[in-house]
């Protein structure tokens, strides 16, 4: 059994076409950006969110399933795995946002006047912003480096409990420093592209929308892998059922928190908090909104309440890309009316980035994934899932 | 008929959950209906191989969540905006973000209490009495049991032909349920 199980993926040339296909479509950007360097750097920054997204959701995952010691992630673990060892390429692809700075961040300009900005400037500063960007990725670093290299030791199938008990613990601090460095980072990267206006819910939207996105991503690969050889032995109906209660769990509490943000801010109706949402109803921003209540919340809440969309992998699959697709579309939404609200339009370069920086993402999470096998098989909770697997034929 | 009066069905012991789901597998394919299994813990499959029909329960809960949704906000829309209207802040009468909160626990409140008293009155339940608890080892099934019935309400039931095809399961034992 553990013989068949252990097998690596085989992708062969899958991984090299996707990167390839990835340069290609940001080179082209990448040329328009020189005539349009502005243009360029939002594109670029809602690509990055978006794929940073999926690399931290997994990495909020992976330790949410550690800690819990719920069964419902082992089939999933090594994708989430897989998706917190693309951190690197994620830092490297932070360097153009420091490039970018001065375009992105109107705080960061030289000769400053605004008195709340300048009452911000020991916090917002460009040789601040840069020393806090080391620090996230190299905590979030340190967390997947350990989270990955105590999995391995497992597999080796000598460590026992007390591994597992290691795993744990780091998993609870590292939750927790997760929330903090998210949130940070959330206020850097995003809510000071408007410097004057603040939310307090804003870390917590990040954590659920990263968490959400990876969620969505793990479905869809596990559906897609499901009928390849280790994971077609054990995967049952029950587990996506389990997977897509929680995918449901995390678009409700995605619609609570923005509902929640908006609520207090629409009754507060207070000059320096409401033009955050002015800027993101005016012009075609409002009718994106709706379609994110609609697409990004009622749509996938009534699907996901029924057992049968659950459980069939076709169904919860087109459930998953529908969520993930919002993501883009929730990022869109949060970033560019920053630049000026309902003038700002949506240009081809905003679809064509995050598609090649994803190329190359993807193209590197393939790579990530076939080094590992596809199912920790030595975790002591295995047993159970291929003592049914085994039941069920 | 008669055997109605005098039995309420025959219950079947078996010692593990397999030899129960393929004894209720095999009698359902046998044609028997008017089934129950009764086990210490739920098994995977068993409600199906009963043939456990779905409830209208579902449905019930979503209209009494449609009517609690509807009604509480109508309660704030009428409260605010026709009954007593007064200008707060300059918002409009209709503030309906800010009747979200409460519209959302009304459906919950009547989505809760309609599947909770539904399902109360769709299996019967309190039940003082059930002839089930007649068979004296039935109380094992809460432990290590594992039983299957069929009643005699079934059409197919005959009470020699019953016990003969209940025997062929290999249970531990097959008693007579009184009614």
């Amino acid at each position: 059994m553990s013989e068949t199980m252990e097998t690596p993926l085989n992708l062969e040339a899958l991984p090299m076409r996707l990167a390839l296909a990835g340069a290609v479509l940001m080179a082209i950007c990448v040329a328009a950006g020189v005539a349009d360097s502005a243009e360029f750097f939002h594109s670029y920054l809602i690509a990055f969110l978006f794929w940073l997204g999926i690399t931290l959701g997994s990495l909020a995952l992976l330790m949410v399933q550690h800690l819990t010691g719920g069964r419902w992630a082992l089939v999933i673990r090594r994708i989430l795995e897989a998706g917190t060892r693309t951190l690197p390429l994620m830092a490297i692809a932070a360097l153009p946002l420091l490039a970018g700075m001065k375009t992105l961040y109107s705080w960061s300009r030289p000769g400053q006047t605004d008195p709340v900005i300048l009452a911000k400037q020991s916090y917002l500063n460009p040789e601040f912003f840069i020393v806090r960007m080391v620090f996230y990725f190299a905590i979030w670093f340190t967390l997947a480096y350990f989270l990955n290299k105590w999995s391995r030791q497992e597999d080796s199938g000598e460590a026992g409990l007390a591994l597992w008990m290691r795993l744990e613990g780091l998993s609870g601090i590292g939750l927790v420093i997760y929330g903090f460095t998210v949130t940070f980072a959330s206020i850097d990267w995003v809510m000071s592209l408007e410097p004057q206006w603040y939310s307090t819910i804003y870390g917590l939207l990040f954590m659920v929308g990263q968490a959400l996105t990876a969620m969505a991503f793990s479905i869809t690969m596990l559906v897609w892998l499901s009928n390849r050889k280790p994971l077609s032995q054990v995967v049952r109906p029950a587990q996506f059922q389990d997977l897509g209660s929680f995918l449901l769990t995390f678009v409700m509490l995605w619609a609570y928190l923005e509902f929640s943000q908006f609520l207090i801010i629409w009754g507060g109706n207070l000059s320096d908090e409401i033009p955050w949402y002015i800027r993101r109803m005016e012009g075609v921003w409002g009718h994106v909104g709706l379609l994110l209540v609609i697409l990004s919340f009622f749509f996938p809440f009534f699907l996901l309440l029924f057992r049968h969309v659950k459980q069939r992998t076709r169904s919860l699959l087109i459930v998953a890309l529908l969520v993930l697709m919002m993501r883009l579309v929730d990022m869109y939404w949060m970033v560019l009316p920053a630049f000026g609200g309902g003038n700002v339009r949506l240009t081809w370069m905003d679809v064509a980035l995050p598609f090649g920086m994803g190329g190359i993402w993807f193209a590197y999470f393939l790579w990530q994934l076939q080094r590992m096998p596809l199912l920790p098989v030595h975790d002591p909770r295995m047993e159970e899932i291929t003592a049914q697997a085994v039941e069920h034929g | 008929m008669k055997q109605l009066e005098t039995i309420y069905g025959l219950m079947a012991e078996f010692t593990t959950p397999e030899q129960l789901l393929e004894a209720a597998r095999q009698t359902h394919d046998a044609g028997y209906r008017r089934i129950d299994a009764f086990a210490p813990f739920p098994i995977e499959g068993l409600a199906h191989a009963v043939g456990f029909h779905r409830t209208r329960l579902p449905l019930v809960v979503l209209l009494a969540g449609m009517v609690g949704a509807g009604s509480g906000f109508f309660l704030q829309y009428y409260a605010a905006a026709v009954s007593y209207p007064i200008n707060v802040g300059g918002r409009p009468m209709n503030s309906w973000p800010a009747f979200i909160p409460v519209t959302f626990e009304m459906t919950i409140l009547f989505a809760a209490a309609a599947a909770v008293f539904g399902m109360l009155a769709m299996n019967g339940l309190p039940t003082p009495y059930h002839p089930v608890f007649n068979v004296p080892r039935f109380a094992l099934a809460s432990r290590d049991r594992f039983f299957l019935c069929i009643k005699a309400r079934d059409p197919m039931f005959d009470l020699e032909l019953t016990r003969k095809f209940m025997l062929t399961l290999n249970p531990r034992e097959v008693s007579e349920i009184e009614p």
